[in-house]
């Protein structure tokens, strides 16, 4: 099965992907990232799961917001969207952005996740990490030019190992060719989204079997961050994934479909 | 106090401190006699210590010929000359680590032992990409702070961002009255980036310590291993939970260090 489709939800409307046969897996994507980011494992899972991939938010083919985002805000569009498409419960795996709004998700909508994977996530932002987004709030307006912002925030994105091997260089092409490219407004909403970002003291509320994975040369939230939510999830596994960058579900998809797989299979067996 | 020395064809800013055997300390991208503060406060007593304005820094005008890593080694060489020092440890960090290199291989008499702080034998294509976004962020941010802000991101330590030392280093540099020009900058970057010694850097017959930062997100440990395994007998360590500045952000762990290092090139004689 694949459709693209924009989903009413009440008051919204999301562009979604959905691919494949199987148990329900819905997948959050991170800043400024569409559907499409989560292509290999659209492409890779569709023969064992039903994955739904949506634009969130600001980006894509879903329309901007007219107020303020934040991750609770966003896991409410993401429960509305479950219940239009009539799915009961689905593993839940989020990245970065989308992995703060599937934690809120947990939270808010706990009977919706069957399980959690939490891929370059965090508690609450830091000094460091609060630098990097408040520069990435004026940089794209001010880069020279579309390819430069690209190529400056993927530096923080992917591994030297990318930038050498030449799939920087064509996510960059895969980037400006993109048909549907994010407003400036949109993505300074969906920065703004990560900055109010705060579950510290609340992960511990957290039911759902959960996964994280963390990068070992993630720039943008290396393993300490994953760390702690981990430490603060009952019985949440972290894994750290070694020489990783921020995206490893783009870098080593096969791996990391591997992996994600190996746990939902765990999951599905114990219930 | 400094003072300007008169170099070939430029007066360079100098600064020389200390009693002992000759140290030269050569900075990276903008730097200037300050950076190294904590190495001309600490390493006074038992090193007589000289550091510089590099072309186009600080107090150090940039003249209108090219600027090439060749002709910034030749400005180390001639303040060394120009202060009768017959032959120093040389000392450099990031661009100076080049410059550095390049100092040994044109100026080798020059040269006692050299130790190369975050360096590279050319740089590789992420490490480009870094250096090319601060190539148009400076010209670009809105705010001299705004750019400090960004640049600083990648080569401080999480730790000295988050307990408050990375502010505290922009206000020091928004407060020094000696400003590059965005152009000078850029043309410091384009002559390190352009450059490349791997083929020569097994000519170098200096003592050389390699240093490397486990954190560094720039010039990542695996540059500067490549560096230390192409220069004969060259010593190799990683300071794990350092980035790109170490001799500012532990400066006593890596005074420490430094001074082993020329003890033990003295000892050899």
């Amino acid at each position: 099965m694949t459709t693209s489709a924009r989903i009413h939800t009440g008051a919204l409307e999301l562009w979604v992907e959905r691919r494949g046969e199987g148990p329900e897996v819905l997948l959050i994507a991170g800043l400024g990232d569409p559907a499409e980011a989560w292509q290999y494992q659209l492409d890779g899972l569709a023969d064992r799961y039903r994955l739904t991939a949506f634009d969130n938010r600001g980006v894509g083919r879903t329309p901007p917001p007219d107020e303020p985002l934040s991750p609770a805000s966003m896991a409410d569009d993401v429960a509305a969207l479950l219940h239009a498409l009539d799915v009961p419960a689905a593993h839940v795996a989020g990245f970065s952005m989308g992995s703060a709004i599937a934690q809120e998700l947990a939270l808010r909508h706990p009977e919706l996740v069957r399980s959690l994977v939490l891929v370059g996530t965090y508690a609450r932002p830091d000094a460091l990490f609060r630098a990097k987004l408040d520069l990435w709030r004026w940089l794209p307006e001010a880069a020279p030019s579309e390819r430069a912002f690209y190529e400056a925030f993927f530096t923080w994105v992917y591994t030297p190992r990318a930038h050498a091997d030449g799939t920087v260089a064509q996510f960059v092409e895969e980037a400006l060719a993109y048909p549907h490219p994010q407003s400036l407004e949109g993505f300074q909403a969906q920065v703004d989204a990560c900055l109010r970002h705060d579950t510290a003291d609340r992960l511990t509320q957290i039911v759902a079997p959960t996964l994280v994975l963390a990068g070992e040369l993630d720039a943008i939230l290396p393993p300490r961050f994953g760390r702690f939510v981990a430490e603060q999830i009952p019985n949440a596994r972290i894994e750290v994934m070694p020489g990783e960058a921020h995206q490893p579900f783009q870098e080593i998809p096969e791996e990391f479909n591997a992996r994600v797989d190996a746990f939902w299979r765990d999951v599905e067996s114990r219930s | 106090m400094g003072e300007h020395v008169r170099a070939g064809e430029l007066d360079i800013w100098t600064e020389q401190v200390g009693e002992g055997s000759d140290v030269l300390l050569i900075g990276g991208l903008g730097d200037t006699v300050e950076s190294w503060q904590f190495q001309l406060d600490g390493l006074a007593d038992r090193y007589r210590l000289t550091a510089f304005d590099n072309r186009g820094a600080g107090r150090t005008a940039m003249p209108e010929s090219v600027v090439s890593v060749e002709a910034m080694a030749d400005d180390a060489a001639a303040v060394l000359r120009a202060l009768d020092v017959r032959a120093a440890h040389v000392t450099g960090f990031s661009g100076g680590s080049v410059i550095a290199q390049e100092l040994a291989l044109r100026h080798p008499q020059l040269v006692r032992s050299l130790a190369l702080q975050s360096t590279w034998p050319m740089a590789d294509p992420y490490l480009r990409s870094w250096a090319r976004f601060v190539r148009w962020l400076v010209e670009v941010a809105p705010s001299e702070r705004a750019f400090l802000e960004g640049f600083f991101l990648d080569i401080y330590t999480v730790r000295a961002h988050n307990d408050g030392t990375v502010d505290q280093i922009i206000e020091e540099v928004l407060a020094f009255p000696h400003k590059q020009a965005t152009e000078d900058l850029q043309r410091f970057l384009d002559a390190i980036l352009d450059h490349d010694t791997t083929e020569r850097l097994p000519g170098i017959a200096a003592p050389t310590l390699v240093l490397a930062g486990g954190r560094d997100m720039t010039v990542r440990p695996a540059l500067c291993r490549a560096v230390a395994e192409l220069i004969p007998g060259a010593q190799f360590e990683v300071l794990e939970e350092e980035a790109h500045q170490p001799f500012q952000e532990v400066p006593d762990e890596w005074n420490a260090r430094v001074d082993a290092f020329w003890c033990e090139v003295e000892a050899r004689g």
